[in-house]
């Protein structure tokens, strides 16, 4: 006979999904650019020369599509739920861009996160907690320009 | 249709570098000592940064970073760092999977495969581009 796991996500871990952080603003730097660019390996003079950036047609330096995580700070700490301190191992099962507007840099964008999500399952590894965040940057004019969702299983 | 191959040489060095340049500094990515004691067979790319790989190679297609309009990655498995006595490389391979019209824009869908240097798919992906 199979034991079923008993569910580990508390009503106060469900109350957390939904809220919001403030925003943290973040100046897109050109540094900051060109150092994300060097480590990736990306040759594209029109991420860091302004002038490659108008004669391939851009307003600036766009954003390297990438680049996201460099600016990935809300205003203050996203609460995690506690899952009863379940589980040993966290892992990072993967993230979704969406691109809604474009963003250059110099720009000054707001980064807010929340918890999109928490969802148990039973898998071959036996249970597993899935949570997925969401973060959202809104440029000067309120406009979202990127959003992210990262999964994320504790097992 | 396939869309032209990406590979890239990614080192120690690399991670470092990443690292520095996203300011994350959990230590499975540069400290072998502590990839291993979690399990890992040696210090280990970080995800953004092969999502970083994904994006090249769809951007490199797509002809410019605007018409990028999702993104996804999914991280199945781990990559190691190219040794001088054990080299390596990531791969990305992508095909087109699905066009169809959205608002107005002609929009294209990319299945994307991130492969370590035998070949297997650490790094599944999709994209969504709108063509001009």
């Amino acid at each position: 006979m199979s034991v079923e796991q008993k569910s580990v996500v508390s009503d106060a871990d469900l109350a957390l999904v939904g809220v919001e952080t403030p925003p943290g603003y973040h100046l897109v730097e050109a540094g900051a650019v060109r150092r994300f660019c060097q480590a990736v390996g990306l040759t594209d003079p029109i991420y860091v020369d302004p002038a490659a950036a108008h004669a391939a047609g851009f307003l600036e330096r766009p954003i390297p599509a990438a680049f996201w995580p460099v600016i990935q700070v809300p205003g203050s700490e996203l609460r995690r739920p506690e899952l009863g301190g379940f589980g040993t191992r966290s892992m990072n099962a993967g993230t979704e861009f969406e691109y809604l507007k474009p963003a250059y840099v110099g720009q000054t964008l707001a980064c807010t996160a929340r918890i999109a999500s928490i969802t148990e399952r039973a898998g071959r590894a036996g249970h597993m907690v899935i949570t997925v965040l969401e973060y959202t940057w809104r440029d000067e004019t309120a406009d979202v320009v990127t959003r992210a969702r990262l999964t994320g299983v504790r097992l | 249709m396939a869309i032209p191959e990406l590979q890239r040489v990614a080192t120690t060095r690399t991670l470092a570098r990443f690292a520095g340049a996203v300011e994350d500094f959990a230590e499975i990515h540069y400290d072998r000592d502590a990839a291993m004691r979690a399990g890992l067979p040696d210090v280990i790319l970080q995800g953004y940064l092969k999502k970083a790989y994904l994006a090249e190679a769809v951007v490199n297609w797509a002809g410019s970073p605007q018409r990028l309009r999702r993104l996804s990655a999914q991280y199945r498995g781990v990559d190691v760092p190219s040794r001088e006595d054990a080299p390596q490389s990531f791969t990305v391979r992508g095909t087109v999977t699905r066009m169809w019209q959205e608002n107005g824009e002609k929009l294209v869908e990319i299945g994307l495969e991130g492969t370590d240097s035998s070949g297997h798919v650490t790094t599944p992906g999709k994209a969504v581009v709108a063509l001009g």
